[in-house]
């Protein structure tokens, strides 16, 4: 019990996790119609943000107040892109995977380069670089009709098994996966430890440009992943089909337990707070939320959430100083 | 040269039985000491003396254990002792580390750390800023060539420390200084000059506590030494009675006080040396290290001693960082590993476990992408806590949990995880108890024996007597080399307090002065404009000139708005949503209902101050809050109005947009605010600011509330952004809540293009209104270049990573 | 300082090299650039434009087929300009193609001698510069698809003075002086209803789709929506849903909350792009597919004919509109007696002229060919 008080204690998602519940019950009591399809509904759409959501986590991770916002981009591009090589056949699967995949990790090496050598804060690089690729999407788009999707892909986003989405087995695969990379591996390692403490991993003998250059090319693979996927999901690309995803991967990672600051990752907590963040606005919805109500109730979370969790910053920051003065 | 007795002097200061403790160590150890009016005091010690700590509690900085303090007779409760109380009986400090704002200048300076000597209704500050500053230079160090004017950031290392120290002595209520290391910097001349100033105000009762390595400076200007050692008195006497000499024999003597009960002089056994592993220098110069040519081998115990500061840290970085490189003159055969000694800033990573702490090296060296097995993970890690004998509950436990001297051990574990063959030791026993010395002290000797090769850079001079060999650092290079046998500790202190370095001849040349922030943004619109002019006449006319102005005003107050922001250092997200909110209410609640409306804005000003105070309260992130709450005001606007429309006042479209002959209403208002805007930070709460902006240790040293400056920065955004919300309203005469919600990225890529950094406080609002300009003119460009507006925004970010990237080519530093 | 001029010009260089790389400006060479200018032109087309009445007949039968069989147009020197706030739609797409075309047409029968079309990001930042752009080049007139009802307001206002005629079309300004062409959002609303609960006998469970917030056509097509069901009580919106005009928002939004919701018996979409989401939606749901309010995209009607039997209504705005607007505007220019506020007609789609709407490739919308006579006929003169 002890060691389960320990763990809710330091992670804080687990509230996020409660919460997500007890919005799908209410929901249910409100609409009269408490069901699993509903909890699945919502945990399918969240699925697709927590592909984001992930390579995000990776590079607010490393540390510095890095945050990617080339994800919308990133992922409206690529949609264009995979949906004019593969032309709804499957036999183009394949090629147009290695190309979104080539592609990424080009864009994710641009801004990398940017933030290392060019020494552009991260906020920026990426921004810069959001905007030149969507004009590229908006180039694609003039001369763009296609509309048909790889049969393959479809299945692949609209299969169930026992009932429950394909992707959400998926997408807990991945999140062991990036448990595992983030937690067992080298490079997690390295990169947690270079969002603590900079200085110190270069003292340690982590190569921390490289470190820092993984980070930002797995980000932008993972949205190039997902924009191909939601193609599948939405029948098709269209501008601007990114641009809520910054806001969200930010939101649901912080309410997850990763810290802005860097340093600290939570992966289970990235998932949860997807899927809380998508329960609340389902429920907004559902309760008949206006739309300014709902953008209040939006910003407002992140700021409490950020708060409740600064808590221990503090006391941190005092004992520093305290100790600074020795 | 001794100052006339001045016979029966007063006593300034008294202090008695003033203890410092931190665990195991104590830094200041049951110490007495006395100041006289008018008395120089030098005060002498090697590193670790205790030096640092004991100014620290006699200016208030840090609070004594025990003990007891009386400025001029009166008893000083040491509890409620702060820095502002010793400011008030006249004691003032100047540290090595120099508490000056660099975006600001000369005068700036003095103003922010002397502000209570002006009349707070005073307008003509500056004036008498620059009177002081020139006035306090000129006393201290005549003929000195610094122009009042200056930024900081232009002047050399040498010229801010004659600021600094110009700026403490020129309090008219100080009575005692304390000076750490005043002339480190200083050439011959200003030091001598410092030294007449010093010998001349002491004559007229000031009183010095001063610090120095430099004992011939000493020797001239002190009327009495104190020679501290392990945070005790270890010996004072008049200056008459001592020579430079004499003084390093006195600190050498005794330094092996607690061992000298344990006889084991640590078996010095023949070393053996290991050839395999080697680090060579051959003439090597880089940096601060002047040709240094040494070779070191594994199975040696290698000290790097000295003064603090002459290279020893550089040294030891060297060996680690150019492990991988060939670079000329340095070779390096072995793997290399860092032993951090400043743990905190250095070492430990502070979220994670021992264990994470430990294998982290080690970690780094695998595999990018293998697994790591927890198990093999656990065993090492135990493998060396038992080794080291780290005291801990179970490995899984926080690090922060550990003792310093713990913590410690954590970090060599580190080291030896990974196999390495030569240790670099930063050091690593500050801090640690004695007992916990002892057993890193065996755990160096091992790993020498077995064929390591230990670099140890050591501020504690009782620990040389575990090293093979010895290099005293003076100056970047080796001054000498003893081996562990002819050592002896006041022959290397000689050495280490010898002043080999030709003082700079004259003071350096200023730096180059630099051009104008916000130039290039200024060329760059003045060229957009004349292109744009070029292919579209009429916007040399005053009706193109008014078109086009007027299209972008809304967003430039937004961009003023911003340069406030990350003036501070920080970035404001939420800018155009609120000018939204601001626009919906102007033409909702206003309109309806002006003494309501009128209202609301005045809370909606108020709740955006307050985001500063939660910034400042809890230390969050001004993104994440500032993007939170720009959804907020999304939302409060949409709830007002779901859909555009509204309809604006007559009154407010006519007081801000009103034709007029000269320059359409609006237009005038957008000239206003910018003056405004220069003026606010042209004035003293401004510079203030400013300064928090850039150094916001010193600025809340010299008791400015950085509460207040938060709270006060977000105000007048707030205030910038709202005219920015009535500007739109009064331009449509309606409004949508959506129209500026994508001015906010683009007023921060304003406020950069137009000269400003990130952080720093280095932003100017000229240059942000040239950069908001040159970017909307860009638009401008496109459309009459008939290129489609979609490339728009690709330019706009283009030409900002260009920006950057020529300003990292320029590598300007202004911190 | 050398160093930094040097950088400077360098890095205009890449910038301009970049805008005449990619420069594939829409519309063609550059306009003439003269204030003074414009006005005599003017002041001097009004009246040789009586004398060539007479001519006009023989003059546009040697010219292309269909330039205009109106008889208002005659041959001019005009410049029209289309600033299109935003690109990002196959709508917008579509509208833009119908300008063009017209344009195309009109160009070579002599009627403009150049025209100039300018898409934004759907902001009010390019929108404006655009405009601007627009006015200092002395266009003649200029037709808007606006990024904001309000925030335009003080630009167009700027033409106007500068004797510039505007006509805003589809996403209006509020703004006196500018000719508007709107669609009836809130018949469009009670359309819908209305359909629907003749088809339910005035009961059943509904939910509605709405659009972009805070954008007029939402906001009309609400109105209308709610208003009409007060006449049925027995029709119940159980759910409201924001889809944003998108296919994808409408498909996402409604699979999060059709589990929590009874049983559903007709969706009343948007009728702009989201009705196909909608389909989507139901259709992975597993739930029955109720009657959905189509929105003339090529998806819907394709959908709609693969299933038997199945009846709706589908309407929509006409992204045709955009040769509407051009057409007008030039009606306007060639003196005309154009009303200033007018209204383009919906087409009603129902089981009975379905056939009609055969072939459609992805990704268009129903419209009628809007010629010139069109215009006149059906948008100008059935507004007086």
């Amino acid at each position: 019990m002890k060691k389960v008080k320990k763990y809710i204690k330091e992670n804080n998602w687990v509230w996020a996790a409660v919460g997500a519940f007890l919005l799908w019950f209410v929901m249910g009591i409100s609409s009269g119609r408490l069901n699993l399809e509903s909890f699945l509904s919502n945990a399918y759409t969240a699925a697709f943000l927590a592909i984001l959501a992930f390579g995000q986590m990776l590079v607010v991770t490393s540390g510095r107040g890095a945050i990617d916002l080339s994800i919308p981009g990133v992922l409206t591009l690529m949609a264009f892109v995979s949906m004019s090589i593969i032309n709804g056949e499957n036999k183009n699967v394949p090629l147009a995977i290695l190309v979104i995949v080539v592609l990424g990790a080009v864009i994710g090496f641009l801004n990398s380069v940017m933030v290392i050598y060019l020494q552009i804060p991260a906020i920026i690089a990426t921004m810069a670089m959001n905007y030149i690729l969507t004009t590229a999407a908006l180039l694609i788009n003039k001369n763009f009709s296609i509309f048909a999707i790889a049969p393959v892909i479809q299945k692949l986003v609209t299969t169930r098994i026992f009932g429950v989405q394909l992707m959400i087995f998926l997408i807990i695969l991945l999140a062991v996966g990036f448990w595992f990379l983030l937690n067992r591996t080298s490079y997690g390692k390295s990169l947690l430890a270079v969002g603590q403490n900079r200085e110190a991993a270069k003292l340690a003998g982590i190569k921390v440009n490289r470190v820092e250059m993984l980070t930002y090319v797995f980000s932008s693979i993972l949205a190039a992943f997902g924009g191909m996927l939601t193609t599948a999901r939405v029948g098709g690309a269209l501008l601007g089909m990114g641009d809520s995803y910054t806001l969200e991967t930010v939101a649901s990672i912080v309410v997850g337990g990763t810290l802005i600051s860097g340093g600290k990752a939570n992966v289970p907590g990235t998932l949860v707070g997807c899927l809380f963040l998508g329960l609340i606005v389902t429920a907004m919805q559902i309760m008949g939320f206006s739309v300014g109500a709902q953008n209040i109730a939006k910003g407002a979370l992140i700021i409490i959430v950020l708060l409740l969790s600064s808590g221990d910053a503090v006391e941190k920051k005092v004992k520093r100083t305290v100790e600074k003065a020795a | 040269m001794q100052t006339e007795t001045k016979g029966q002097q007063e006593l300034f200061l008294k202090a008695e039985n003033l203890l410092k403790i931190y665990g195991p160590t104590t830094a200041v150890n049951h110490l007495s000491i006395e100041l006289k009016k008018g008395e120089v005091l030098a005060l002498v010690g090697g590193n670790g003396a205790g030096k640092s700590t004991l100014t620290k509690i006699l200016s208030g900085v840090i609070t004594s254990n025990e003990g007891t303090l009386s400025i001029e007779g009166e008893a000083v409760d040491m509890n409620k002792y702060t820095p502002a109380v010793a400011r008030t009986k006249g004691i003032r400090v100047v540290h090595q580390e120099l508490s000056l704002c660099k975006n600001l200048t000369v005068y700036e300076n003095f103003y922010i750390e002397q502000f209570q000597r002006f009349d707070k209704k005073d307008i003509k500050w500056r004036k008498q800023a620059k009177e002081m500053a020139r006035e306090a230079l000129d006393r201290v160090f005549p003929d000195h060539g610094i122009d009042v004017n200056a930024g900081l950031a232009t002047l050399s290392i040498a010229q801010q420390q004659m600021v600094e120290i110009a700026r403490a002595t020129s309090d008219s209520e100080v009575k005692m200084l304390v000076l750490d290391e005043p002339t480190s910097s200083l050439p011959a001349e200003q030091t001598s000059q410092l030294q007449d100033y010093i010998k001349k105000s002491a004559g007229e009762g000031i009183s010095y506590i001063y610090i120095s390595h430099r004992l011939k400076e000493i020797m001239f200007l002190a009327d009495r030494i104190f020679i501290m050692q392990n945070g005790a008195e270890k010996y004072q006497c008049p200056i008459g009675e001592t020579s430079e000499e004499d003084m390093v024999a006195r600190m050498g003597d005794g330094v092996v006080g607690e061992k000298a009960a344990d006889e084991e002089k640590t078996a010095m056994a023949p070393i053996e040396i290991n050839k395999n592993i080697k680090v060579t220098f051959d003439n090597y110069s880089n940096g601060m290290l002047k040709k240094i040519s040494k070779e070191m081998y594994g199975g040696e115990i290698i000290a790097l001693t000295g003064l603090e500061g002459n290279g020893q840290l550089e040294f030891l970085q060297e060996v680690f960082f150019q492990a991988r490189k060939k670079k000329a003159g340095l070779h390096i055969q072995g793997k290399v590993a860092y032993v951090a000694g400043d743990r905190k800033k250095e070492g430990i990573f502070p979220l994670w476990s021992i264990t994470d702490n430990t294998i982290i090296s080690k970690i780094a060296r695998g595999a990018l992408f293998a697994p790591i097995s927890t198990g093999k993970t656990n065993e090492i890690v135990e493998q060396w806590n038992q080794r080291l004998k780290t005291k801990c509950a179970s490995n899984e436990d926080l690090i922060t949990s550990l003792s310093g001297g713990n913590q410690q051990k954590v970090l060599i574990a580190r080291a030896m995880a990974v196999d390495a063959d030569i240790i670099l030791l930063d050091d690593p026993t500050r801090g640690v108890d004695v007992g916990t010395k002892k057993e890193l002290y065996g755990v160096f000797q091992e790993a020498a024996k077995e064929g390591k090769l230990v670099i140890w850079r050591t501020s504690d001079d009782a620990e040389l007597e575990y090293c093979t060999r010895l290099f005293v650092l003076n100056a970047g290079s080796v001054a000498g080399e003893f081996n562990h046998d002819e050592f002896e500790h006041s022959s290397m202190l000689k050495l280490a307090f010898q002043n080999n370095e030709k003082k700079a001849e004259n003071l350096e040349k200023k730096k180059a002065k630099s051009p104008k922030l916000y130039l290039l943004a200024l060329i760059a619109m003045l060229i957009l404009y004349v292109v744009c002019g070029a292919l579209s006449p009429s916007i040399f006319t005053k009706f193109g000139v008014e078109l086009l102005a007027v299209g972008f005003t809304p967003f430039i107050f937004a961009a003023l708005a911003q340069t406030f922001a990350i003036g501070l250092g920080h970035i404001d997200l939420g800018v155009g949503a609120f000018m939204g909110l601001v626009n919906v209410v102007c033409a909702t609640i206003l309109d309806q209902n002006n003494a309501l409306g009128i209202l609301c804005l005045l809370g909606l000003l108020l709740v955006y101050s307050c985001m500063g105070l939660i910034i400042y309260w809890r230390g969050v992130p001004p993104i994440i809050v500032t993007l939170g709450m720009s959804f907020v005001w999304t939302g409060m606007a949409y709830v007002l109005q779901d859909v555009p429309g509204g309809h604006v006042p007559e009154w407010m479209v006519h007081l801000f947009n009103a034709n007029n002959p000269v320059l359409q209403g609006i237009l005038l208002w957008l000239l206003l605010f910018i003056v405004l805007a220069i003026l606010i930070y042209r004035s003293r709460y401004g510079t203030v600011m400013r300064g928090f902006g850039n150094n916001d240790t010193a600025m809340r040293n010299s008791g400015w509330s950085k509460a207040r400056a938060y709270w006060a920065t977000y105000l007048i955004a707030g205030v910038f952004a709202m005219m920015g919300g009535i500007a739109q309203s009064a331009i449509t005469g309606a409004s949508d809540v959506n129209a500026s919600a994508t001015y906010t990225m683009l007023t921060v890529a304003a406020v950069i293009i137009g000269g400003g950094y990130f952080s720093g406080g280095v932003v100017t609002h000229v240059g942000a209104v040239f950069g908001g300009i040159s970017l909307t003119m860009v638009s401008v460009l496109l459309g009459l270049l008939k290129v489609s507006t979609d490339y728009t925004a690709t330019i706009q970010g283009l030409v900002l990573i260009l920006i950057l990237s020529f300003r990292l080519l320029r590598k300007e530093k202004l911190q | 300082m050398k160093k930094k001029v040097l950088s400077m010009l360098i890095c205009m260089t890449m910038a301009s090299a970049m805008l005449f790389g990619c420069g594939s400006g829409d519309g063609s060479d550059s306009a003439s650039a003269d204030t003074s200018k414009t006005e005599e032109a003017k002041d001097t087309e009004s009246t040789p434009a009586a004398d060539k009445e007479e001519d006009a007949s023989t003059e546009d039968a040697g010219d292309t087929a269909s330039a205009d069989a109106s008889g208002v147009l005659k041959k001019g020197d005009y410049v029209i300009g289309l600033s299109n706030s935003y690109f990002g739609n196959t709508w917008r797409k579509q509208m833009v193609e119908a300008f063009t075309k017209a344009a195309d047409e009109a160009k070579a029968a002599g009627y403009i001698k150049d025209y100039e079309v300018q898409n934004g990001d759907n902001t009010v930042n390019s929108q404006i510069a655009q405009i601007n752009s627009f006015i200092l080049s002395n266009v003649d007139a200029i037709c808007i698809c606006a990024a904001s009802p309000t925030a335009l307001n003080s630009t167009i206002q700027k033409a106007l003075d500068a004797g510039i005629k505007v006509v805003a079309f589809d996403s209006i300004v509020d703004l006196e002086g500018v000719y508007t062409m709107d669609y009836p959002w809130q018949q469009i609303g009670k359309d819908s209803v209305d359909f629907v609960a003749e088809k339910l006998g005035g009961k059943g469970n509904v939910v509605v789709v709405r659009g972009v917030s805070g954008a007029a056509p939402d906001q009309g097509i609400y109105a209308g929506i709610t208003e009409a069901i007060k006449n049925y009580p027995d029709l119940k919106i159980v759910q409201e849903v924001i889809g944003e005009a998108s296919a994808t928002k409408t498909q996402e939004e409604l699979t999060k909350v059709l589990p929590s919701l009874p049983d559903v018996d007709a969706v009343i979409t948007h009728c702009g792009g989201d009705a196909i989401g909608a389909v989507n939606a139901f259709e992975q749901s597993g739930r029955e597919t109720p009657i959905i309010i189509g929105d003339n995209t090529a998806e819907f009607i394709n959908w709609w004919m693969s299933k038997d039997g199945y009846e709706t209504l589908s309407q929509g705005s006409t992204p045709g509109c955009g040769a509407a607007a051009f057409w007008t505007a030039l009606d306007i220019l060639n003196g005309y007696d154009v009303p200033e506020e007018m209204m383009i007609a919906v087409p009603h789609i129902t089981a009975d002229n379905l056939s009609e709407y055969e072939g459609m490739s992805a990704g268009t919308f129903v419209s009628p060919d809007f010629t010139n006579e069109y215009v006149i006929e059906n948008i100008i003169d059935a507004a007086k």
